[in-house]
């Protein structure tokens, strides 16, 4: 049975909060498994990440993604979140804050635009299968910086 | 206004034919007062795009660069229907006038908030991010420049 309008955006607001507790500690990870299909697409819409034509795909290379960049840690404030209930696609509206590992220094703010598009797994379960992903584009440096470019992560 | 889902996406596939046929066509452009609100609001999240406010100056940016034009396809449609709200992934072709030659091709996510005006839902504001191109490409203010240039902005 498809979820209604609310339960979906109940269950993306509790993607968003798993998400700053687990999503990017090697040890925990595995807890988004909960909201990730197996064969996960992650599409960049930025080159710092490949740009669309290099998706990360299946859920252990986005962990490696989201796991491998110790040195920082972002922090999402959800803002909004749209829901198309018909179609099973959600939008959040994000505003992130990249803080270092080291002190919780805040180096960046920016926000996201990402777009998901949601299955029903076998099991009935509620997942995310592609992500569409589109951030703020801050100065080029600072993008590259952020985003490991500059430090050949 | 009591608006149906089905309703809405009728309205978001106008608005896009729509913009391809009179978005950047000063002799046509206020066609799309159906669509834009009075205050209508571009906000871009893009280092160094300033924000644009009010349909008439909108239409100003529009139909500032008449030797490269957008054209929009709708790729994936989101509609919040109990928000009154839609968000588009477009694929943006940009095509030289002249020779229709597709000068280069990026996408936009786009979110529409809609406002009730005279009737109808319009557009009330653009909260736009786009692909962003390995430095170096060409890029679409690159194409626009060539009509810029004569000014030095889009004003």
């Amino acid at each position: 049975m498809k979820p209604t309008y609310g339960q979906i955006v109940q269950w993306m607001r509790d993607y968003f909060a798993t998400y700053n507790l687990y999503a990017q500690d090697a040890a925990t990870v595995h807890r988004m498994d909960e909201y990730f299909t197996p064969d996960l697409h992650f599409m960049p819409y930025m080159y710092v990440f490949g740009g669309p034509e290099h998706p990360v795909e299946g859920t252990e290379a986005f962990y490696a993604m989201l796991t491998g960049h110790p040195d920082d840690y972002e922090q999402f404030e959800v803002l909004d979140v749209f829901v198309d209930a018909e179609r099973l696609v959600a939008v959040a509206f994000l505003k992130v804050r990249i803080h270092a590992s080291a002190d919780d220094r805040l180096l960046v703010e920016k926000h996201y635009l990402p777009l998901y598009e949601l299955i029903i797994d076998g099991e009935g379960r509620l997942k995310i299968q592609t992500v569409r992903f589109f951030w703020e584009a801050s100065p080029p440096e600072v993008d590259a910086h952020y985003s490991g470019a500059s430090k050949g992560h | 206004m009591n608006t149906t889902y089905d309703q809405l996406a009728a309205l978001i596939d106008e608005y896009f034919a729509e913009f391809n046929r009179y978005g950047q066509d000063p002799n046509e452009i206020h066609r799309m007062d159906e669509y834009f609100s009075r205050d209508f609001v571009f906000n871009p999240y893009i280092a160094y795009v300033g924000k644009v406010a009010g349909r008439e100056n909108w239409y100003k940016v529009l139909t500032s660069h008449p030797s490269g034009i957008e054209v929009l396809t709708p790729e994936h449609v989101v509609i919040d229907e109990r928000q009154h709200e839609f968000v588009a992934q477009i694929k943006t072709d940009l095509v030289d006038r002249d020779s229709r030659e597709v000068l280069l091709t990026k996408r936009y996510l786009a979110r529409y908030p809609l406002i009730e005006e005279e009737g109808k839902w319009k557009i009330e504001r653009l909260d736009f991010f786009w692909e962003i191109l390995p430095e170096g490409a060409l890029e679409i203010d690159d194409v626009f420049q060539r009509d810029w240039g004569k000014r030095g902005s889009p004003e």
